[in-house]
């Protein structure tokens, strides 16, 4: 069995709730990584908030002078979202913050990491290119294709309204009972927990939508019409 | 400012610069004046596919460090006189030059000319980063090969990173026989890959490399190649023309080719 990596590295977090949009940067991330994070998830997420709603920036621990916060603040107005407030633990942050005319929240780091909301689904529309790498702790819904070099790895699920050409990883952190779905499954490889599969040599000549899941150790290929049946023959399993 | 549009690729070897040229060549014909830069450092060659080689005195890294102003080193075509040549420098390693100072002759080019194609080195590396850095838009170049579609979409989502937009495709050196014998990706299986607009597919034609050797580019020799009329209709897309593609596999083949053609459409 090849040992795969089980755990992700730190990704930033966008999500909406009753007070607007949350924006968490994890203080492990350095900054360049974080930024293009930021960008690319605001880039490929078709806007599910309105006009001008306010967002909140919590970055922990984590040190950023007022001409990162004020970039942050430029793309998300670019994306017609609103910096008001900044939640931080870092005193020359709050500084910052405050000089820049933001609302500062100096709270404690337990409230600050958003352990559940990691795993809230993914939802991307994009092509994800060669050397584009989709890391994500929970689901992953795709709206775009795989192109053969990009890959995608979730935690969860993985369902690509598209072709997958490249690697999908589903239940990278040990879920076995995790899925790819695609509408087309012609990927490099498919790894399911610590299992990896290569496709069958060939296309076929009409691709239909088809799921991989795990099945007494290894991954196996089901059309989707036919995969409730398999669900209900695995009890629940999926 | 006018527009910057930056041709490039990722792999080498696919036909970048000899685009640029004959590109930068039939937008001149077209009376757009054109100047094009080599952003290829250390490795150039447009120069020499122009036909120019012998009239270059300064180059782009003399305008950067200010050893001469931008008109002494832009070489004018003598036989099309809206066509211009910035040459990259020979000697000079690519790291030598930041993107900022890229950016800077290209804006001032850009400010005196209808359009500024920049033909980028191979790779992703600084060179790409410095020739993309003033570009407005992109042309990216491919063959039908899997490893220089695959390098392209990695350039693709490059420039989309960059927020460099419009990016066009445009499929060089195909050869519809192979096609038609499905020893050659086609047209349609790279653009269902890459997925951006489609500027032009160019066949593969002998005559282009020996207009390379002569260094003079095939749109100015006057006979009508089909890889001339391919490129001069880019030019024209550019320039905002709608022109019908080449029907290449009917083109080549004749009647047999139009016949199998039509069979595999039926077929599938």
């Amino acid at each position: 069995m090849v040992a795969l990596p089980t755990s992700l590295p730190p990704q930033i977090t966008l999500f909406a709730d009753s007070d607007g949009m949350h924006l968490h940067l994890p203080p492990s991330l350095e900054w360049v990584e974080a930024w293009e994070q930021v960008r690319h998830r605001l880039q490929t997420s078709r806007p599910y908030w309105t006009e001008g709603t306010g967002v909140i920036l919590s970055l922990a621990n984590r040190e950023l002078d007022s001409e990162h916060l004020q970039s942050l603040a430029t793309i998300l107005q670019h994306h017609h979202l609103l910096l008001h407030t900044v939640q931080t633990e870092n005193r020359s942050t709050a500084v910052a913050a405050a000089a820049l005319g933001y609302s500062v929240a100096q709270i404690p780091a337990s409230t600050t990491v958003q352990t559940l909301e990691d795993y809230r689904p993914l939802v991307l529309h994009t092509t994800v290119r060669s050397g584009t790498e989709i890391q994500h702790a929970g689901t992953v819904v795709l709206l775009g294709d795989v192109n053969p070099g990009g890959g995608v790895f979730a935690g969860g699920n993985i369902l690509i309204w598209g072709r997958l050409r490249g690697i999908a990883h589903a239940g990278c952190q040990g879920d076995t009972q995790a899925v790819i779905m695609a509408l087309q499954l012609s990927p490099t490889q498919l790894r399911i927990a610590d299992h990896v599969a290569r496709a069958p040599e060939g296309a076929p000549p009409h691709p239909i939508p088809e799921v991989a899941y795990l099945k007494e150790g290894a991954i196996c290929i089901v059309s989707a019409q036919d995969f409730q049946a398999v669900v209900k023959t695995l009890k629940g399993r999926v | 400012m006018s527009r910057v549009i930056v041709v490039t690729s990722g792999k080498g070897g696919v036909g970048k610069t000899t685009l640029t040229a004959n590109l930068g060549a039939a937008l001149a014909q077209l009376e757009r004046s054109v100047v094009v830069v080599d952003a290829d450092f250390g490795l150039r060659n447009l120069d020499l596919l122009l036909g120019l080689e012998n009239r270059v005195v300064y180059t782009a890294a003399d305008v950067i460090n200010g050893e001469c102003r931008l008109e002494q080193a832009l070489v004018k075509d003598k036989r099309n006189p809206k066509l211009a040549l910035l040459p990259a420098a020979q000697a000079r390693h690519k790291l030598a030059i930041t993107a900022e100072q890229m950016r800077g002759v290209i804006e001032e080019l850009a400010n005196r000319h209808d359009l500024v194609v920049v033909d980028c080195p191979a790779g992703i590396e600084q060179g790409f980063r410095n020739a993309i850095s003033g570009a407005t838009e992109a042309v990216v170049v491919t063959n039908p090969e899997v490893s220089a579609a695959r390098d392209a979409d990695r350039v693709v989502g490059l420039l989309e990173a960059a927020q460099i937009r419009p990016t066009q495709l445009v499929i060089n050196r195909v050869r519809p026989e192979m096609i038609l014998t499905g020893e050659m990706m086609s047209v349609e299986d790279v653009e269902e890959i890459l997925a951006i607009p489609l500027l032009g597919v160019v066949p593969e034609d002998k005559e282009v490399i020996v207009s390379t050797n002569k260094g003079e580019p095939l749109v100015l020799s006057g006979q009508s190649h089909l890889a001339a009329v391919a490129i001069q209709n880019i030019a024209r897309r550019l320039t905002g023309e709608t022109v019908p593609f080449l029907e290449l596999d009917t083109l080549n083949s004749g009647f047999l080719g139009r016949l199998k053609k039509f069979l595999n459409q039926k077929v599938i």
